[in-house]
């Protein structure tokens, strides 16, 4: 199958290769055979053009013999004897036997002719054949008369048919004509050749020969020339072609009998001839057939003979293309075998070593003499993540495997793996395909072949990544057990095996002390037996355990420390040692007793800080709920600190401090509490006191007094001398009576009450106050609800004029409270105005007012009257105060040209350019305004001339003095003229007298609001007043 | 042979030396054994009408083409153009015929592509006679199968039919007459070949005449074609209706 296959190319090749040989065999075969057919076409033309030249040559020599003897009078034989001899030299005369004369005798002249021959010397003249015949034409001259030519003249060559016919086409057409073959005569002694005679007719001279008959007529004779062929090819041919013979048939038909002439050049015998051909010549108006024949001297002249050439060659060729091909698959086989055989022996000694490698677990790579891998073991795998084929096609496998850092290090070493040399424990780092590292032990050895030659070596390795890890863990045990914390190692018994050096710092026990003893050695009282259980409990339940222990140190100081106990069990899962970690927490506990004490604990004084005193309180109110016995609370300020902080410094108020503490902690009980709350505020707490709360007051005075005057003794400040005093508020209280929010405030609350009443004094909390307190706390939310529960209602007081008409009325905000009655506006308006309800409760006023003129403007008695309304300085410095009013003055409808704004003067302290934006914005709506109270606040007289203001009110006080005080009187009578000039309007308020009406009526006003006209008055009293009105004459 | 009228004429082609006009031995055209024929009188005609001392001799064709190629003969007649004779020689044509084949009637079936392959024919051909295009290809294919016989002139090919030689061979109708004198008429049939008649014309050699020679030549023969003289001289030979055929034609370039 292989050898076939082999073969299959050579054996294609040289298909391929023959038949292109054949096919240029072939061709040069055809263009040999066709030259060779062309070059005998050209032989055969060439001998016809020969034959036709020479016939034509032998024609003009007749045609000049003709010529001659028509010229001639009296043709002599001499002429015609010296003619030829002349001509005989010549070249066309080659092949010419003879030339003859022959005169035209008919039978009639026969007698004369013959007589004349005799006569002329032809003594022995005769015609023959004899006979009478109807004409005759006899030779009577011929020359060259030589050699054979030595016949008798007088032959008649008329009498024979061949020569006849041809010397009649010739007179007849007046040109040369060729006689079919003939026998010469003289030959026939001799042997006898082909031969022809070419007639050309003579005619008289001075007759006409343009037709047949007129031929005829002008005959005279005839002159022929005769030809022996052979003599005439003779003489057309210098040498004959090689391989040529011919022959040439008289006629078109060849025969024998027809045969002129036959070569000898070439060969007789027909199936010698190559080729051969055959043409028809008219010569002389005769046919002649030449055939033409070329042997193989011919054509293998002419012939190209290539065709061998190129056949063989093309054979040769294909051949050894066909070899070489063969050749090349041969030694390709050859190499393949060889390598094949190669391979295979040095795989069988690798079989037997890989069987042995497979078995390992090592990962066997196999290394050439080139330092690439010739064969790994399957391991690879499971060492590294990739395949033995991914390993094969790594280009550099050590690079690609081994991890960067120790790469040079292992190239080093197996460098010398590929001088032959061995190797072992190189340890070096190796990436996973995944990206991971393991550690490789490998070792390396040379491998020979077969021969004992070196053949490459092979690196044998082992995963020591465990070992690694192991060796790592150790180390980093080790470290770890050289730590700042006290490390414990125990056997499973709890016998100590291993302390550190920082153990032997927290405890004391050197390692040698302890080394063989167990724990307990450590162990302080603190704790009970059940506590210790509890731990190894949990150390066995849990496998450790970690938490405060107060152990004993060898100099039996106790110290808690932070234990943690831990068990390391082996792979079976049996415990083999403990581990146990003594952290020193001295200094901890200490930290977090600071930070307790920062945070509870007053750094300067180190008293109980105030988160510390609440914790403290709450403590007293429970045990004094508990126990029913009273407790009290002492707040003690020191007098005038501020100045001492001041004048001495910071440093001396701060010594002040601490001592006061110190005194004040020395002057309470174990139990109380004693606390800074404050820069100079300090608090005590009088846990326990009597039962009775008068008792209690008692014994808290009797402390607090003390405290004070303990308070009261000098200081020493460094170098100074220093008095203090001290004011105290004292509250007492029971169980949960209040909170301690509350007990604060009220000992604040007596403390205030000491230093109003001189300081250095002692105060109790006064239940009154606090009933104060709570009923304005109580108004408050009173007055909140009082807004939405409709418990406000407007009081009218009419605005007159003239004391005539009615023109409005003030609104004046009174409270229906439903258990305190009716409640003041002095009382409610101050706590609404800091409680910031004095908005809420100044739109509830626009807005029934507005509500009102809206109802009022219904009814034609009234749609004159206009609201004013008071408007809080809060009210009106709200930003929306202007939208607020449009908004009310829509929903309800009102006109806002009823309705009249009275602005206090004190309003105008702050941001006046806000305050006439906002005025001019309302005015714009219609809205008027009053200055109320005018004359007695702030105002600048130039923001009157700015505030788009309506009116004055001249204040009550003025009013009620007007009489009485000529200032006030002055002072009403300027703001009157000044509203005048002005163009304000004014209104005094307060009119209570008619005296008052009178001087102001005077003075100009003429609108008054006041007790004289009208009381605030609720609207039906209002509306009442409005029908009964009648208007008051002012007397005279 | 040939007689010469000495007529001088003014623009005409240039007398000043003998020229020489060969004519061939073909049936009607001319006949050497009476020394007439339709080439004679176009001869004389051009002799005529020249003026010119022009020597007419008689030749085989094949030696005619050779002697124009080489210039040693001015003028022949009645020859058709092909590729490589225009190389050589320029023409005026006077007539044109069609191209026939006569085959011997025992020859077969006369269908020329049976012919062509019908291994006993033998096809009889004047040397260096070229004819109408099919006619070319049916000699040329002949020619290759070696199935042709070469003559130097009409009769030996008629002779050759005669003893059936040869099977068949190209003619053209002033060939008849000969036919019609041989008897050769029972013998055999006449093929048409396929082809548009081709024109004939007088010879003229490139080598010895200059091309405004030629030209003056040309308006020479165009003028006898023009006034009738061809057609005239072609009636002596043939009835009128195939005179005219053959002389008037269009002339192709």
């Amino acid at each position: 199958m292989i050898r076939l296959r082999q073969l299959l190319l050579p054996l294609l090749i040289l298909a391929a290769g023959l038949s292109v040989s054949w096919i240029a065999w072939h061709h040069e075969r055809d263009l040999s055979a066709k030259a060779l057919s062309t070059q005998f076409d050209f032989s055969m033309h060439e001998a016809i053009s020969r034959i036709e030249q020479r016939i034509a040559g032998y024609e003009q020599i007749l045609l000049g013999v003709q010529g001659m003897i028509s010229a001639t009078d009296k043709f002599e034989r001499d002429d015609f004897r010296n003619y030829i001899a002349a001509i005989s030299l010549g070249a066309n005369f080659a092949g010419i036997d003879a030339i003859e004369y022959e005169p035209w005798v008919p039978a009639a002249d026969k007698r004369n002719h013959i007589a004349a021959m005799r006569r002329a010397g032809m003594v022995d003249y005769a015609i023959y054949p004899p006979g009478e015949r109807n004409a005759y034409a006899p030779g009577i001259m011929r020359e060259p008369s030589l050699g054979r030519n030595r016949a008798p003249l007088g032959f008649d060559l008329w009498s024979e048919e061949n020569r006849r016919k041809a010397m009649e086409k010739a007179r007849d057409s007046g040109m040369a004509v060729i006689s079919s073959k003939v026998y010469l005569n003289r030959d026939q002694d001799a042997e006898l050749q082909p031969s022809f005679m070419m007639f050309i007719p003579v005619y008289a001279r001075d007759q006409p020969q343009l037709t047949v008959a007129q031929r005829r007529a002008s005959l005279v004779g005839w002159v022929h020339a005769s030809f022996r062929i052979s003599d005439v090819i003779a003489a057309l041919y210098g040498e004959w072609p090689r391989g040529i013979g011919f022959a040439i048939y008289d006629g078109v038909t060849p025969s024998p009998q027809s045969l002129l002439y036959r070569s000898t050049g070439g060969s007789n015998e027909v199936d010698d001839a190559r080729i051969s051909g055959s043409e028809y010549l008219v010569v002389a108006g005769h046919n002649w057939m030449l055939e033409m024949t070329a042997n193989k001297e011919y054509s293998s002249y002419f012939e190209r003979n290539a065709e061998l050439r190129t056949g063989l060659t093309g054979v040769s060729l294909s051949v050894l293309l066909a070899l070489f091909a063969w050749a090349l698959a041969e030694s390709r086989r050859r190499a393949l075998h060889l390598a094949h055989q190669m391979t295979s022996e040095l795989r069988a000694s690798e079989e037997q070593f890989r069987a042995i490698a497979d078995c390992t677990v090592n990962w066997e790579v196999w290394w050439g003499l080139d330092g690439r891998p010739r064969w790994i073991n399957p391991s690879v795998l499971g060492y590294t993540g990739y395949t033995v084929d991914e390993c094969m096609a790594m280009p550099n496998l050590w690079a690609q495997l081994c991890h960067p850092e120790d790469l040079a290090r292992v190239v080093n070493a197996l460098a010398n793996g590929l001088q032959g040399e061995r190797g072992s424990n190189l340890e070096f780092r190796c990436v996973r395909k995944n990206g991971s590292i393991f550690w490789l032990l490998a070792s390396w050895g040379p491998i020979s072949d077969a021969n004992g030659v070196f053949a490459g070596f092979r690196t044998s390795g082992r995963d020591i990544s465990e070992r690694k890890l192991a060796e790592a863990e150790l180390r980093i045990a080790a470290v770890a057990f050289d730590s700042l914390e006290g490390i414990m190692v125990t056997d499973a018994n709890a016998k100590i095996l291993r302390v550190n050096h920082a153990f032997t710092q927290i405890s004391g026990y050197s390692a040698d002390e302890v080394i063989g003893r167990t724990p307990r050695l450590l162990r302080s009282n603190r704790h009970t037996p059940a506590f210790h259980r509890a731990i190894w409990e949990s150390v066995r339940h849990s496998g450790g355990w970690q938490g405060e222990i107060w152990s004993r140190r060898k100099n039996g100081k106790v110290y808690p420390e932070w234990l943690t106990i831990s068990a390391v069990k082996g792979s079976d899962g049996m415990v083999t040692h403990y581990v146990s970690t003594h952290h020193d927490i001295t200094e901890r506990k200490i930290a977090e007793e600071r930070i307790t004490e920062l945070a509870f604990f007053d750094p300067l004084t180190r008293l109980p800080n105030r988160t510390l005193l609440l914790d403290r309180l709450r403590q007293a109110i429970a045990v004094s709920t508990r126990n029913k016995t009273c407790s009290a609370l002492l707040f003690i300020d020191l007098d005038h600190f501020k100045t001492l902080n001041d004048t001495l410094g910071h440093d001396q108020g701060d010594l002040l401090l601490q001592q006061v503490a110190q005194r004040l902690t020395a002057s309470v009980r174990s139990n109380d509490t004693v606390a800074r709350v404050g820069g100079d505020e300090f608090v005590v707490v009088l846990e326990s006191l009597h039962q009775d709360a008068d008792d209690a007051a008692s014994q808290t005075r009797l402390i607090g007094e003390k405290i004070i005057s303990v308070l009261a003794e000098p200081y020493q400040l460094n170098h100074i001398e220093y008095r203090t005093t001290a004011s105290l508020g004292a509250t007492v209280f029971r169980g949960r009576e209040c909170s301690f929010d509350e007990l604060l405030k009220q000992a604040d609350l007596a403390m205030y009450q000491a230093k109003e009443s001189g300081r250095n004094t002692l105060r109790f909390f006064d239940p009154e106050m606090q009933t104060k307190v709570l009923e304005r706390a109580a108004l408050e939310a009173g007055l909140r609800k009082a807004i939405e529960a409709g418990e406000l209602l407007l009081h009218y007081q009419a605005q007159v004029v003239e004391g005539v008409r009615v023109t409005g009325a003030e609104v004046l905000v009174r409270w229906q409270h439903p258990q305190r009655g009716m409640i003041s506006p002095a009382q409610f308006i101050p706590l609404a105005e800091e409680t910031g309800l004095i908005l809420a409760l100044g739109n509830w006023v626009l807005e029934t007012a507005c509500t009102q003129l809206a109802r009022w403007s219904t009814r034609p008695e009234t749609a004159s009257l206009s609201i004013a309304v008071n408007v809080s300085v809060q009210q009106f410095r709200q930003a929306d105060f202007v939208e607020t009013v449009c908004t009310i003055l829509t929903k309800t409808g009102a006109s806002p040209q009823r309705l009249k704004l009275e602005l206090t003067e004190s309003l105008l302290v702050d941001n006046v350019e806000d305050i006439i934006q906002k005025m001019h914005a309302l005015k714009a709506q219609g809205v008027e305004f009053s200055l109320d109270d005018f004359g007695i606040g702030y105002s600048s007289l130039s923001y009157l001339k700015r505030l788009p203001l309506n009116q004055l009110k001249i204040d009550q006080s003025f009013v009620r003095d007007v009489l009485v005080d000529p200032n006030d009187a002055a002072i009403a009578k300027t703001i009157v003229a000044l509203a005048q000039s002005l163009g304000l309007g004014v209104i005094a308020e307060g009119v209570e007298t008619q005296a008052q009406w009178r001087f102001l009526t005077d003075a100009g006003c003429h609108a008054f609001q006041g007790y004289y006209f009208c009381r605030p008055q609720p609207l039906e009293g209002f509306e009442a007043f409005l029908k009964s009105f009648r208007s008051i004459d002012l007397p005279e | 042979m040939a007689c010469c009228t000495a007529m001088a004429q003014g623009d005409g082609p240039d007398c000043s030396r003998p020229l020489t006009l060969a004519l061939h031995d073909h049936g009607l055209l001319y006949s050497a054994a009476t020394d007439s024929g339709i080439d004679k009188d176009i001869a004389e005609e051009l002799i005529r009408r020249s003026g010119c001392n022009i020597v007419v001799s008689l030749m085989s064709r094949a030696r005619i083409w050779q002697l124009i190629e080489s210039g040693a003969l001015d003028f022949s007649l009645s020859g058709i153009a092909t590729s490589e004779r225009l190389r050589f020689a320029s023409f005026a044509w006077y007539f044109s015929n069609k191209y026939y084949l006569l085959v011997r009637k025992d020859s077969g079936v006369p269908q020329l592509s049976e012919l062509k392959n019908n291994a006993h024919f033998q096809l009889g051909v004047i040397r260096s006679f070229r004819y109408s295009e099919s006619a070319n290809e049916f000699v040329d294919a002949l020619t290759a199968a070696n199935r042709v016989t070469l003559a130097g002139g009409l009769d030996p090919l008629y002779q050759a039919l005669l003893v059936n030689r040869i099977q068949g061979l190209i003619m053209e109708p002033f060939d008849y007459p000969v036919v019609h004198e041989k008897n050769l008429r029972e013998l055999t049939e006449i093929v048409e070949f396929n082809d548009l008649a081709v024109a004939h014309g007088v010879i003229m050699s490139n080598k010895s005449l200059s091309p405004a020679e030629r030209e003056k030549w040309r308006k020479l023969v165009d003028g006898m074609r023009a006034d009738g003289t061809i057609r005239r001289i072609f009636e002596k030979y043939f009835p009128p209706t195939m005179a005219a055929a053959m002389a008037d034609f269009q002339a192709q370039p």
